[in-house]
């Protein structure tokens, strides 16, 4: 992520207009084709959409004016063009939708498919052009036996050219354990405000829902049963897999650049060999060699988090579903864990951002999928995932090398694992120290609470509280200053305005001036003077 | 125990090979704990199987010992004294230098240390390492020659021959001694005429010192016993024909007279050995008459050097030898603490803690050091080992558990819990006591889960923390290990945690690439806990990486320009320079000597008198760093910047970070000053604050350090090596392969044999041991220590040279961009 972060208030008002901005857009010329203006057209006036909105991330957003105004021409509805989201621009800006009360979103380029809590969504990815014979060639070359179980992936702007690389793979070269995990861009297109979704991808949203007490407000309370069989949850792209096959089996080959989807996949099935074909280069690679050195990264990072007393939980969408879910349960299991936590809602994450917080020992972002995976080499305090964060405090049997990036299959996996870890924990002392991999030393949880017990009792309270409205916790004197902030105050050098408490002793007191202020009288001999 | 005046805590300390363990079985066996016959085979205190393979000590191991000195020799003790009962407290430790963390751990727990030396071989580094460590613990030394026998036997050497060279070894003990001198502790120089030292054999378990010869001399002649020990060293002559003293060597016709050492001393034993191993069967018979020794029916037939290891140990017990030298020569904990407790104690001299320290009182509030942890015989349990230097312990005690990072009044690195058995240490086994009182060394059952290796353990709400020790090896050397199977992970980390336990010295943690690395001191230590990791604490097959060795990043040469990096939102400047610090000013960093608590007064005094500082500007160093102590220092050399401190603290933080993680090949810093020549700041707080400050003063910190034509250091050992000269061609043909050089090359008088010392730089000293012995037949043996940092020269920053490709292999080991980072992207133009 760049260093530079926003400036906005200025040393003058010119610099800043003059200032480039580093994103270039590119005009289309075909625009018609390449955001699938017909589609859109068909779907808005089909389903009689008053307000529109069109999302458009920073590189497409030159075509936004032209694709607006095709729409405008077409069909009755306002149109209303959304750019420069406070999130990733792979996630769909409901919180600028409602701004203008928009009752439909098309979302432009490039997306990370998240499940979407409310308003229908439709996804444009912007078609580019794959050469399906040149894939399947290549394909052939490198998977030589029919018979191996391959799964298909593909980068969203290549979605489209999916299906005739499925055919041509089985109807010419007689593959037969092939699988395509299809990318529906019309997936959260039938979800009405608090409405009850049919789609599958809601499926992790049940299963939250089952897990946590679901004290949020998410309005999604969907109750349809989790999904049984052979989901492979592992991110919002879902195959179903035939029985008795696990995801370890296959092979995965994936058309599309470098990028943070297929960054994404790697992590997730790090288990799996994963190529991929460039379409633009025409290249095929073997991807997976990587994979195990971002995973021991990865795994630094979880030895750092377990060393954390103090952990920021960032919101990093605001778009996804069940947000609210995780953050509530990464509150309530690191307060478990002894860790403070503080949340922070700051838009796009940068170094300037996160370096104000010196107090913080580790954040935790909670944001799509593809944007969570931060290489924090640059921040002052590294990020991590909720996923990450969970296996340092010890949930999900520790670190074996699974990986999810998805906080909604984060959540999913409470059901099964939390009652698990209640009955573990009564022969686990909580004061016993861990020995900490990152220094080498040993170190105690929990420096910045109270025994557990009397959290609990503390929760109870404030809950309580909750009822009557009244909005501060509790907090007594010595809780204040045993926080975090007053530690790192008193590490501080400088602590703000001096307080000079020697040189403020208390004066006699005397007379002062009266009068009005015309004329003030001081004591008793002016007033003799002034007569 | 109780009569803390008759207790002796003592270590065995030597080079590698001198015969420490089998020393001390002579005095095990003199307690009865192993026959007499078996001491000197059985290396008592070798408890684990690689030691007894290998024939070396690993680990050092304490055993308690009770003994009853005869009650004539009491009145020779000079510290006061409870009946004749002693317990002597003995840990042996081993002597290859890449252990002496362990010789460290096993000083800080006792008072006083034997110091054996090989008659042979003199006074090697390894020596001289742990004698000065003895000393800076204050430790009070007493010497024995060993391997007498090794000096009649194989090298024949003359009597005046032998003299000169024990001479010359007590000597070269005593200049290194000399160097430490203390008056709180007295004259620790150790006199053979004063019965500080002592000769012997430990493989044939035979011992004297002169006070033994003296008894036996002064009622033949009629004196006094101290008198005839002074008369039996040094220029003292006995004319036989006149039977006079004299201090010349000859007498008045001029004919040499025999040194009355030689003649009454070394005639016995040199009659003795010749007579045996020549056969000389009447002679002998006679001999041991005269000596009254009784022998056996059995040993009576024994012959040669059976026969003279019999009868030298009748003749001369070393247990005795050894005991009586312990027992009046070193000092009980009521002695030693009075002047140890300013060594051992960090908070102020006149608090409970530190009385009861300096009285060695069992009353006073609990003060104990745990110097280091124990396997038991249960996996993954330690026992927790260390000496009461106050108070008293015992089973079941409240008490606080206080690790190195504990900070008086904080919670951190603080745990209160019981002590669930205190136990005594008898080498491979145990015994359970029911409490111990100060001035004893003991193990405890129920804390090692809350120290990594050492700490202290009180009683009092108010207790500081006992000193740290400090090691005189560093972990310099590292491999990378990983399970073979990924699902035994989790045992490696616990077999991780349990290694970094069981040893002083070694370094267990995860790099930020995500591999476990286990740092360690010496090619041999590292292999000794690998092997430990992979059977005993992990137990699951693992993959071991290269070996690879830690870099510095420096610079050598101040930066040609004034560097500028502007803060994210373009309203902060920071302009700095970085430049080479002094070496000497480095190393006195790294020794503790100039610290971050040193008083900035006398501080910048000092720099401003050794190092030609500015005093202005010495007054104004900001901090250290890395880890706010290293060798690196910021300074503010700013004039009249507003609100500069208020941005101190962020700048801190960024300097601990840059010098943690340079920017060459994320490496720490070492040896360079950061001068802060300006800061430009934004008039409002809340645009200049920790996020605006600290990306900014780290880049540049890196700005600076490119401009400042940056460098790297390798680390450098020191290796001495003793061969033949027969076989020196092959060590310096071993040596020029690797870039070591030869800085040393002397002659042990008298013996074929050499003494080098050479500098090797640590990258290139993997399989040097193997190379070495292999191109002398065997014949060198090398002991490497950590010595300094050595420039390395070439360029990181342009291909063509060695330092270039190091940085980039690092950088690719580490999964970085194998390019080192542009200036452009820590430097900002105005």
């Amino acid at each position: 992520m760049a260093l530079a972060g926003p400036s906005n208030f200025s040393e003058d008002a010119q610099a800043v207009i003059d200032r480039p901005q580093p994103a270039h857009s590119v005009k289309h010329d075909n625009i018609e084709q390449v955001y699938e203006i017909q589609r859109c057209v068909d779907i808005i006036t089909s389903r009689d959409f008053r307000k529109v909105a069109l999302q458009f991330p920073d590189e497409l957003l030159a075509d936004s004016a032209a694709v607006a105004e095709l729409l405008t021409q077409r069909t009755s509805a306002q149109i209303f063009v959304l750019a420069d989201t406070s999130y990733g621009s792979c996630c769909v800006d409901q919180v600028a939708a409602r701004h203008v009360s928009a009752d439909f979103i098309i979302h432009f380029g490039r997306s990370c498919l998240s499940s979407v809590s409310e308003s229908p969504v439709l996804y444009v990815f912007g078609q580019q052009p794959v050469d399906v014979d040149d894939c399947a060639t290549k394909f052939t070359t490198l998977y030589p036996e029919k018979d191996t179980p391959i799964m298909l992936m593909c980068d969203v702007v290549y979605a489209h050219a999916m299906d005739p690389l499925l055919s041509t793979l089985k109807n010419q070269y007689n593959y037969t354990q092939l699988l395509h995990k299809p990318i529906k861009s019309d997936e959260n297109l039938d979800r009405a405000p608090c409405a009850f979704s049919t789609t599958t991808g809601c499926a992790c949203q049940s299963a939250a829902s089952a897990g946590t007490d679901n004290t949020s407000g998410t309005q999604n309370h969907d109750h349809h049963e989790a999904a049984n069989g052979n989901h492979s949850y592992a991110t919002s792209r879902h195959a179903d897999l035939p029985e008795g096959k696990r995801m370890e089996d296959y092979s995965l080959f994936y058309v599309g650049g470098e990028s943070l989807t297929l960054t994404n996949i790697l992590m997730v099935y790090n288990k799996c060999e994963v190529s991929s074909y460039d379409p633009v280069t025409k290249e095929v690679r073997a991807e997976s060699s990587k994979v195990n050195r971002m995973l021991m990264k990865r795994y630094y990072l979880v030895q750092k988090a377990r060393d954390a007393d103090v952990v920021g939980i960032v919101v990093g969408t605001l778009a996804v579903s069940s947000y609210m879910d995780i953050l509530n349960r990464l509150k309530k299991v690191l307060r478990k864990h002894g860790k403070r936590t503080y949340t922070f809602a700051m838009g796009k994450l940068n170094v300037a951002k996160l370096a104000n917080f010196a107090e913080i020992d580790i954040y935790v972002l909670v944001a799509c999928p593809e944007n969570s995976l931060i290489d924090s080499k640059e921040f002052y305090r590294p990020v991590v995932t909720p996923w990450e964060m969970e296996l340092a405090i010890g949930l999900h049997g520790g670190w074996t090398g699974e990986y999810v990036t998805a906080f909604g299959e984060v959540l999913r996996r409470d059901v099964q694992e939390d009652n698990d870890k209640e009955e573990e924990s009564g022969d686990v002392s909580d004061e016993e120290p861990h020995f900490s991999l990152v220094t080498g030393r040993y170190k105690k949880d929990g420096i910045y609470t109270s025994t557990p017990r009397s959290t609990a009792t503390q929760d109870d309270l404030s809950d309580d509280l909750k009822k009557l409205t009244i909005r501060n916790a509790p907090s007594d004197l010595a809780l204040v200053l045993e926080g975090p902030g007053a530690a790192q105050l008193n590490s501080r050098q400088w602590r703000g305005l001096e307080t000079k408490y020697e040189d403020h002793a208390p004066s006699a007191i005397q007379e002062g001036r009266s009068g009005i202020a015309s004329g003030y009288v001081v004591g008793e001999n002016t007033d003799q003077e002034k007569r | 125990m109780d009569k803390v005046t008759n207790v002796r805590n003592m270590s065995v300390i030597a080079h590698v090979d001198h015969g420490k363990s089998t020393l001390t079985d002579s005095l095990v066996s003199k307690a009865g704990i192993i026959s007499s016959a078996r001491a000197g085979e059985t290396r008592f205190t070798d408890t684990r199987q690689d030691e007894q393979d290998r024939c070396i000590t690993i680990k050092s191991t304490a055993i308690s010992m009770f003994f009853e000195m005869p009650k004539d020799d009491l009145p020779e003790i000079k510290q006061k004294t409870d009946g004749n009962e002693f317990l002597i407290n003995l840990i042996d430790s081993p002597g290859h230098v890449d252990f002496s963390s362990e010789v460290t751990a096993a000083l800080r727990v006792t008072d006083g240390a034997l110091v054996v030396v090989d008659s042979v071989d003199g006074v090697c580094v390894q020596t001289e390492t742990v004698l000065r460590q003895a000393l800076t613990e204050k430790i009070k030394p007493v010497l024995i020659i060993n391997k007498v026998d090794r000096a009649l036997l194989e090298l024949q050497v003359s009597k005046e021959d032998l003299y000169t060279s024990f001479q010359r070894t007590i000597e070269s003990v005593n200049v290194i001694i000399s160097t430490y001198l203390d008056k709180s502790m007295g004259d620790l120089q150790v006199y053979p005429e004063k019965g500080t030292v002592a000769f012997g054999s430990g493989l044939h378990g035979w011992a004297f010192t002169l006070r033994q010869f003296a008894e036996r001399y002064s009622k033949k002649f009629g004196v006094d016993k101290e008198k005839m020990m002074g008369k039996l060293w040094g220029e003292n002559y006995f004319n036989p024909a006149t039977k006079k003293w004299t201090t010349k060597s000859s007498d008045a016709n001029g004919r040499q007279l025999e040194r009355a050492f030689n003649m009454f001393v070394l005639d016995p034993i040199f009659k003795l050995f010749d007579s045996i191993m020549n056969f000389k069967k009447e002679q002998t018979a006679t001999m041991l008459e005269k000596l009254d020794i009784k022998l056996t029916s059995d040993e009576k037939d024994l012959e040669g050097k059976p026969l003279l290891k019999v009868v030298m140990r009748k003749f001369l017990p070393a247990g005795d030898a050894l005991l009586e030298m312990i027992c009046i020569h070193l000092p009980s904990p009521v002695t030693a603490q009075e002047y140890r407790v300013e060594q051992l104690y960090e908070g102020p001299m006149d608090d409970e803690c530190a009385m009861g320290i300096r009285r060695c009182d069992p009353n006073a509030p609990l003060m104990l050091y745990v110097s280091k942890m124990v396997p038991t015989s249960d996996k993954g349990r330690f026992y927790a080992f260390g000496r009461v230097f106050s108070g008293t312990v015992r089973s079941g005690l409240k008490v606080r558990i206080q690790g190195p990072n504990y900070v008086p009044g904080k919670k951190e690195d603080l745990f209160i819990k019981s002590i669930q058995r205190t136990i005594l240490m008898m080498g491979r086994y145990v015994e359970s006591i029911e409490d111990c009182p100060a001035g004893n060394i003991v193990g405890l059952v129920g804390v090692d889960q809350f120290l990594v290796k050492s700490g202290t353990i009180t009683t009092s709400d108010t207790a500081h923390n006992l000193k740290v020790m400090k090691f005189s090896v560093s972990p310099v050397v590292e491999v990378a290990v990983e399970v073979k199977n990924a699902n035994d992970l989790p045992k490696l980390v616990e077999g991780l945690k349990r290694l970094s336990k069981s040893d002083p010295c070694v370094q267990c943690y995860t790099s930020p690439s995500g591999e476990h690395i286990v740092a360690g001191a010496g090619e041999l230590h590292l292999e000794i806990c690998l092997k430990d990791l992979e059977e005993d604490h992990a137990q699951v097959p693992i993959k071991i990486g290269e070996p690879v060795v830690q870099y510095r990043e420096t610079v050598t040469a101040e930066s040609s320009i004034d560097c500028l990096s502007k803060s994210p939102n373009k309203h902060n400047r920071i302009f700095m320079r970085a430049m080479p610090l002094d070496e000497e000013l480095a190393n006195e960093i790294e020794e503790g000597k100039v610290g971050p608590r040193d008083d900035f007064k006398t501080r910048a005094r000092e720099l401003a008198d050794k190092y030609n500082w500015d005093v202005m500007e010495a007054r104004k160093i900001w901090c250290f760093g890395p880890d706010t102590s290293g060798a690196n220092l910021l300074v503010d050399t700013t004039k009249a910047v507003q609100y500069l401190n208020e941005i101190k603290d962020s700048c801190v933080a960024a300097f601990q970070w840059a010098t943690k993680e340079g920017c060459l090949a994320e490496e720490n810093m070492r040896g360079i000053r950061f001068n802060i020549l300006d800061v430009t700041l934004h008039a409002d707080a809340i645009h200049r604050g920790g996020g605006q400050i600290i990306p900014t003063a780290r880049r540049v910190c890196y700005a600076s350090v490119l401009t400042a034509e940056p460098a790297i250091q390798e680390p450098v050992y020191l290796v001495e090596i003793q061969v033949p000269d027969s076989a020196m061609g092959g060590i310096y043909g071993v040596l020029n392969r690797r870039r070591g050089h030869v800085f040393a090359e002397e002659q042990r008088p008298g013996t074929p044999m050499m003494n080098i010392k050479a500098y090797l730089p640590v990258n290139e000293s993997f399989g040097f041991t193997a190379a070495l012995r292999q191109d002398t037949g065997g014949q060198a043996f090398p002991q490497a220590v950590f010595d300094h940092w050595q420039l390395m020269s070439g360029s990181p920053l342009e291909p063509g040279n060695k330092v270039y490709d190091i940085i980039r292999a690092v950088r690719k080991r580490k999964g970085l961009v194998e390019d080192i980072p542009k200036l452009d992207n820590y430097y900002d133009k105005l």
